[in-house]
């Protein structure tokens, strides 16, 4: 228990959760190039990547998940909070701890279920439908690391809560 | 339990959620795993392959990139120069810098397709500016507030690659779509002013500048105009996709940004951190209301909600009417993007099944989001500029807002009226 604390109350997951978005932001620039180059490649050279449009879709998906923790450690998810800006900050707190709680569940459902898409993929050997026919569970694979990194700071935050250890 | 009865819990469990101040991606995932597993399906499996499905789209790529232009033209200042060479042209007319407001607002629109980033640049450079001249602060906020909306509407906007991207409709006929009825507001906009600033002319200072001043603002404007330039003609002459439009605008920013000495690597990495910040924060929505989605097809609410509709005899006109009130009532509450996703899902069958140009359609609906921007208590451009110009209140802001608020709803009567104003350019186009 005592690691656990320990583990709120450092910076050590916020950290993580950094470098991931770091690494994310590399794919966006690399996504970035990859388009350009086959604009150039088709109105300059009348030829393509031909890769482009496919492995740009599977960039996104990093770009899109591999940000979410950083942007938990921040607290900076869009919320709606013209109701509970007129609470009491008791009746607040209460509510935050359960919806700390319900979406570490929700997270985690996800985090289970995109992990099993992985684990078929890898079974039953499916690949993509792209040219190249890359096996699937490589750009799938960038969701359950996401959700992971995710899922760990959104459970250090909830224990943050629950603790009142601040930031 | 009926499929009618499921369909209430899930809604009302998604609206407790929201209230109780859960985040949207997560209160719209909770509620669609909600229903899902009261219909007995697999939650696993239908989960996984909606959020796989939902990110791996090359029409959403368009966002990051998009972003990420207007990240570079924002931290490497080319966006603030626009604001200072529109100045020099502008100022002569009555309500002097006022139209800078509206004209910088358009052309940052042009470059950003968020209405919160286009409030924040220019209100952060005219705010100060204007309140040492000594203009009206009402009119100064006001105007900054309501043009600072136009940012989802003049294209690229955020907003019309989501609805594209939902609707299956070509995103780069919704961007055409949005220009002229984004012109028009603008030029509403300015002939208020201009009118308001002639009735009662110590509202604002007159500003001189010589054609000297102008001709050395083009040094100021032309980044700006050339990126604008490039996106527009791109996408209206059909050369390019919007995404391959945005990943070659922002390369292009980032050359001219390089060229005018105005980049460094801690501003690139600051601008590329901020992008996938955003994009995050906007695609785990996305997720949320995909998987949302997931238990109203289980539910089949594309047979229920037009056949409820249908059950009410209401006429065409009158639906419409409806869906605006509740678009108008759930924009004082909701922001943009998640007032976007979490009424297409119920929107979408009825605009289907009745016949509507979805084209123009996602036009009259940006503009109902942008009204929900600028309307109290939760106007995400009234915080904006209220958090530029200390002091102010929020009732001082409903006050100043009110004019152009009555404004933007002209424009939707309008695009109902002429629905040709939405939909003349796209009919242009030289590609879909």
């Amino acid at each position: 228990m005592n690691a656990i604390r320990q583990l709120a109350g450092s910076r050590v997951v916020d950290r993580l959760s950094t470098w991931v978005s770091r690494a994310s932001a590399v794919v966006l620039i690399l996504m970035m190039g990859l388009i350009v180059l086959e604009v150039c490649l088709r109105e300059i050279a009348g030829t393509s990547t031909k890769v482009a449009h496919e492995f740009s879709g599977y960039m996104l998906v990093a770009v899109a998940v591999w940000s979410a923790a950083e942007v938990m450690a921040g607290d900076k998810h869009i919320n709606v909070t013209v109701v509970t800006e007129r609470l009491r900050p008791r009746a607040r707190g209460f509510l935050q701890r359960i919806s700390h709680v319900l979406t570490l569940l929700l997270v985690a459902i996800l985090f289970v279920a995109s992990a099993g898409l992985v684990l078929h993929s890898i079974r039953t050997g499916t690949v993509t439908g792209g040219l190249y026919q890359i096996p699937a569970f490589i750009p799938q694979l960038a969701i359950p690391v996401g959700l992971f990194f995710l899922l760990l700071q959104l459970f250090v935050n909830t224990l943050r809560l629950f603790w009142r250890i601040e930031r | 339990m009926s499929n009618e009865q499921l369909l209430v819990v899930i809604v009302c469990a998604l609206f407790a959620l929201m209230a109780a101040g859960n985040w949207v991606f997560a209160s719209l995932g909770l509620a669609g795993v909600l229903g899902i597993w009261i219909f007995g399906a697999n939650v696993t499996t239908a989960v996984s392959l909606q959020m796989w499905s939902s990110l791996n789209s090359f029409v959403m790529t368009a966002i990051p990139l998009f972003i990420f232009m207007g990240e570079i033209m924002l931290r490497s200042g080319i966006s603030d120069s626009l604001y200072t060479g529109v100045s020099a042209w502008v100022g002569k007319l009555p309500g002097g810098l006022l139209h800078s407001n509206i004209a910088s607002c358009a052309l940052f629109a042009a470059i950003s397709g968020s209405s919160i980033a286009t409030s924040a640049t220019v209100g952060t450079v005219a705010i100060p500016d204007q309140t040492k001249r000594g203009y009206d602060k009402r009119l100064v906020i006001g105007s900054l507030s309501a043009a600072g909306t136009l940012g989802i509407l003049i294209p690229p906007s955020l907003a019309m690659i989501v609805y594209g991207s939902w609707m299956e409709c070509s995103v780069a006929q919704l961007f055409m779509g949005g220009v002229v009825p984004g012109i028009l507001l603008a030029v509403l906009f300015s002939v208020y002013i201009a009118i308001r600033c002639a009735i009662d002319p110590h509202l604002t200072p007159r500003v001189e500048s010589t054609w000297g001043d102008r001709l050395h603002s083009i040094r100021d404007i032309w980044p700006g105009l050339v990126i604008i330039a490039f996106i527009m003609l791109s996408i209206y002459l059909g050369i390019m996709t919007p995404t391959e439009t945005a990943a070659v605008a922002s390369a292009a920013a980032l050359l001219i940004a390089v060229a005018l000495r105005k980049m460094s690597f801690k501003i690139l990495s600051d601008c590329a951190m901020s992008t996938v910040r955003t994009t995050a924060m906007l695609m785990l929505i996305v997720v949320g209301a995909k998987i949302f989605v997931m238990a109203l097809i289980y539910l089949k609410v594309t047979i229920l909600v037009p056949g409820l509709i249908a059950s009410m005899n209401l006429s065409p006109t009158m639906v419409l009417v409806v869906i605006y009130i509740i678009y108008l009532v759930l924009g004082c509450f909701f922001d943009g993007m998640s007032l976007t996703l979490v009424t297409l899902p119920f929107v979408q069958p009825i605009i289907l099944a009745m016949g509507i140009d979805p084209i123009w359609f996602g036009i009259v609906m940006v503009v109902l989001i942008e009204i929900g921007l600028i309307t109290p208590p939760v106007g995400m451009n009234l915080y904006v500029i209220m958090g530029i110009s200390e002091g102010t209140t929020l009732g001082e802001m409903t006050r100043a807002i009110m004019p152009f608020l009555a404004i933007l709803l002209l424009g939707v009567l309008l695009l109902n009226v002429f629905p040709e104003l939405a939909l003349w350019l796209p009919s242009r186009m030289a590609a879909g």
